[in-house]
C-alpha cells in the first residue's frame, strides 16, 4: 500500500509537469507581455525600465528557459506576482482560499446527504410513480444552467421575498468584534443560494450513481439470502445492500473535490463571493495570466489528490482491494 | 437469438405454427430500437429535440428579423396641436424615417426591453433587439457548437482510446498519462486563460467560435478515450479477437472492423450524454463572457443580459427565462435520450 502511495505520487509530478508545461507554453503564446500591458497606460516608462520589470518578473527569457525558472520558483512556494491584484499569486491564494474552501465543504455533506437517501428509495421504488419523479428531478437538476438558477433564485428570493441578500459575503454595514455566532449567521444567510445554487445542480450525479449502485447490489444472490432468511427489509437495506453501495460512492467524494473548487469560478462571480473563483474570474477580464495559471496549477494539484485520495479510500473501505 | 428457435420449429409441424404466429423476428438493432421507444422519457427527448431543431433552423426562413437588427421608437410631437405619435421601426428604415420626418424633428430611442407584443413575441433585449428571433439563433449556436464539438472529442477519443487500449504497454502508458494530464486542467478555468489569451491576439468574434469548437473538442476528448479504452482492453481477450488475429487480419482493419464496431453503443451513448454536457458548458462559457462573442446571440449570452438588469429581473422576466429554459429544455432532452440508449443498449435490462 505505502508503495503504491509513492508511486502514483510520483507519477502525479509527472503529470503535474506536464499540466504546468502547456499552461505556461499557452500563456506565453501571447503577443504581448505582462509588462506591456500592466504599464500600457504609464507614459513615462522608459525600454530599460520594462526590461528590468521583465526581469522581476521572469520573462526576459526564452520559454524553456523561463519555464524552468518558473518551475524553480513554483517548487519553492512562489508563482509569481498577480498583475492586476498586485500580490504574489500564492499569497492571494492562501488568502481568500478559506471563503472557497468553505462554500465546497458544506455543499459537498449537503450532497451527500440529500443525494444517497433519495437514491436509496428510488432504487427502492423501482419504476414507481416516486422512481419517475425522483429520477425526473435528478436530471432538471443535473441539466440546470447554474448561471440561469441562481439568477432565478435571486429574482425570487432577494427581488420578490427579499429575503436574502442577492450578493455579497457580508451585509454591508454591520460591525462584528471579532468572530461571534451572529456573524457567522451573517456569513451563513449571505452564503445560503450560492450553496443551494451548488447542490442542486451537482446533486443529481451523485444521485443517479446511488440508485444504479443500489440497483445492482439489490439484484445479488445474497440480498436474496436475506431476504428468504427472513431478515427484515430495513435491515437488508440498510445493513447489507448500502454499505455495499458505499465502496463506489466513497471513491467519488474524492473525484467531486477538484469540482467544488472550480464550479466556484461561476458560483462565486454569480453571487460576487471573495473566493479564488471570483477573483479567476476578475483575472480573466484584466489578461491576469499569472494568477490564472496559479489558480490552474492550484485546482491541478486538487485533481490529483482528489484521485489519488478515491482510489485509497477504495482500498480503505473495500478489504478485497489490494494495491501492490 | 430467436432466428434459430424459429427455423427449427418450422419442421415441427404441431407447434410450430403456433410460434410463428406470434414470434417476431427481431434484429439486435430492432430490440434496442423497441426497448428505447418503451422509454417514456426518452420518446420525450426526442420530442423536444425534433421541436428545438425545428424552431432553430426553419424558424429564421419566417421572420424577416435578423439577430442583429435594432429596434426603435419613433415620436413625433405636432407642434400645434401638441399631439403625440409613437411608432416603431426596424434599424433598416433609419435614415428613411429620418429623412421623412425631417421638419417634425423626430425623437428616436432604442426600442429598448419592451415587453412581449403582437411584434415582438418575447419583447426586445438590452439594445432593442427581437429576443424571439434570438433565441432561433441562438440555438442555432448551441446545436452546431454541440455536434461540431462531440464530432471532434470523438475522432480524437476514439483514435487514441482504441490504439492505447488495443496496443497496451508504453503506448497505453504515454496515452494515458497524456489522458491524466488533460482530466487534471478544469475546463472553466482553462477557458479563461485562452480567453484572456484570445483577447490579446484580438481574433475576431466571427472566427473565435471556432477556435473555441477545436478546444473544447481537444480538451473533452480524454473522456471518450478513457472509456474507450476501458471498452477496449476487455474486447480484446475475447475469442473472436484471437479469431482475428489467427486469421492474419491486419491489425488497422482488426481496430476498425472488429473492435469499433462493438464500442458503438458506447460512442453512441457518450456522443449523445456529451452533446447535453457541452452546450450546458458553452452556455456558461458564454454568459461569463468567455465564449460566443457577443455579436452573436447564443442562449448564454442573452442570459447575461440580466447582467445589466439590476433590480428589475423579474419586470423582465421575458428578457432572460426563455433562453434558459432553452438550455435547460435541450441539455434535458440529450441526458432523457441518452440516458435511455444506455438502458436499450444494456442486454442485461429485462424490461
Amino acid at each position: 500500500m505505502k508503495q503504491y502511495i509513492i508511486r502514483r505520487i510520483l507519477i502525479s509530478f509527472v503529470v503535474l509537469f506536464g499540466v504546468s508545461i502547456m499552461l505556461y507554453t499557452l500563456v506565453r503564446l501571447m503577443p504581448s507581455d505582462f509588462v506591456d500591458l500592466a504599464t500600457a497606460n504609464d507614459m513615462h516608462i522608459t525600454e530599460e525600465h520594462k526590461q528590468k520589470l521583465r526581469e522581476l518578473y521572469g520573462i526576459d527569457k526564452g520559454i524553456i528557459e523561463g519555464y524552468v525558472s518558473w518551475l524553480g520558483g513554483a517548487l519553492q512556494g512562489d508563482l509569481g506576482m498577480s498583475l492586476y491584484f498586485k500580490k504574489p499569486v500564492s499569497e492571494l491564494i492562501v488568502k481568500y482560499m478559506p471563503v472557497t474552501f468553505a462554500v465546497a465543504a458544506i455543499s459537498l455533506v449537503l450532497q451527500y446527504a440529500i443525494a444517497v437517501p433519495l437514491g436509496i428509495l428510488a432504487a427502492r421504488k423501482q419504476y414507481t410513480k416516486t422512481d419517475y419523479a425522483i429520477t425526473v428531478l435528478t436530471f432538471i437538476g443535473i441539466s440546470l444552467p447554474i448561471f440561469f438558477f441562481a439568477v432565478v433564485l435571486r429574482t425570487v428570493f432577494s427581488e420578490w421575498l427579499r429575503i436574502l441578500p442577492s450578493s455579497g459575503m457580508l451585509t454591508a454595514r454591520a460591525t462584528y468584534n471579532g468572530f461571534t455566532f451572529a456573524k457567522l449567521m451573517d456569513y451563513l444567510w449571505h452564503l445560503a443560494m450560492p450553496i443551494t445554487c451548488f447542490v442542486l445542480t451537482s446533486v443529481g450525479g451523485i444521485l443517479r450513481y446511488t440508485r444504479t449502485n443500489m440497483l445492482e447490489v439489490l439484484n445479488m444472490d445474497y440480498i436474496r439470502t436475506a431476504r428468504a432468511k427472513g431478515v427484515p427489509e430495513n435491515k437488508v437495506i440498510h445493513k447489507h445492500a448500502f454499505r455495499n453501495t458505499l465502496i463506489p460512492l466513497v471513491t467519488m467524494i474524492g473525484g467531486s473535490l477538484p469540482g467544488l473548487f472550480s464550479g466556484a469560478a461561476i458560483t462565486e462571480g454569480l453571487f460576487a463571493l471573495e473566493g479564488l473563483g471570483n477573483m479567476a474570474l476578475t483575472a480573466s477580464y484584466n489578461s491576469d495570466v499569472p494568477y490564472l495559471m496559479g489558480f490552474n496549477m492550484f485546482l491541478a494539484v486538487m485533481t490529483l489528490l482528489g484521485t489519488l485520495l478515491s482510489d485509497i479510500l477504495y482500498a480503505v473501505v473495500d478489504p478485497r482491494v489490494r494495491y501492490s | 437469438m430467436n432466428n434459430n428457435l424459429t427455423s427449427e420449429n418450422n419442421n415441427n409441424d404441431f407447434l410450430g405454427e403456433d410460434l410463428d404466429k406470434d414470434q417476431v423476428i427481431l434484429s439486435p438493432g430492432q430490440m434496442v430500437m423497441k426497448r428505447f421507444i418503451r422509454n417514456k422519457l426518452a420518446v420525450v427527448g426526442i420530442i423536444i429535440l425534433v421541436f428545438m431543431a425545428l424552431f432553430c433552423f426553419l424558424g429564421p426562413l419566417f421572420t424577416e428579423y435578423n439577430q442583429t437588427s435594432l429596434f426603435y421608437l419613433v415620436r413625433i410631437t405636432d407642434e400645434t396641436t401638441g399631439e403625440v405619435t409613437e411608432f416603431e421601426i426596424n434599424g433598416k428604415e433609419l435614415n428613411a424615417v429620418r429623412q421623412q420626418y425631417k421638419d417634425q424633428k423626430p425623437f428616436i430611442l432604442a426600442n429598448m426591453r419592451s415587453a412581449p407584443n403582437s411584434k415582438h413575441l418575447l419583447g426586445t433585449d438590452n439594445l432593442g433587439r427581437d429576443t424571439f428571433t434570438r433565441l432561433m439563433y441562438g440555438g442555432r449556436i448551441s446545436l452546431v457548437i454541440g455536434f461540431c464539438v462531440v464530432i471532434v472529442e470523438i475522432l480524437i477519443g476514439v483514435t487514441l482510446g482504441g490504439i492505447a487500449g488495443y496496443y497496451g504497454g508504453k503506448v497505453d502508458m504515454v496515452i494515458m498519462r497524456l489522458v491524466e494530464i488533460f482530466y487534471a486542467i478544469p475546463f472553466i478555468p482553462l477557458m479563461l486563460i485562452i480567453s484572456a489569451v484570445m483577447i490579446q491576439m484580438k481574433i475576431s468574434p466571427n472566427v473565435k467560435i471556432y477556435y473555441i469548437m477545436l478546444i473544447m473538442g481537444l480538451i473533452y476528448w480524454a473522456g471518450v478515450a478513457r472509456m474507450i479504452r476501458g471498452q477496449i482492453l476487455s474486447l480484446r481477450e475475447m475469442e473472436y479477437m484471437q479469431a482475428a488475429e489467427a486469421a492474419g487480419i491486419k491489425p488497422a482493419q482488426r481496430i476498425f472492423k472488429h473492435l469499433i464496431p462493438n464500442v458503438m453503443p458506447i460512442i453512441i451513448i457518450i456522443g449523445t450524454m456529451d452533446l447535453g454536457g457541452i452546450i450546458l458548458t458553452e452556455s456558461t462559457m458564454s454568459y461569463l463572457g468567455v465564449g460566443v462573442p457577443v455579436t452573436q446571440a447564443s442562449w448564454g449570452n442573452m442570459v447575461s443580459e440580466v447582467q445589466q438588469l439590476q433590480n428589475a429581473l423579474m419586470l423582465h422576466w421575458y428578457m432572460w427565462v426563455p433562453p434558459g429554459l432553452c438550455i435547460l429544455f435541450t441539455v434535458l432532452a440529450f441526458n432523457f435520450i441518452g440516458d435511455g440508449l444506455r438502458d436499450a443498449f444494456d442486454p442485461k435490462m429485462k424490461r
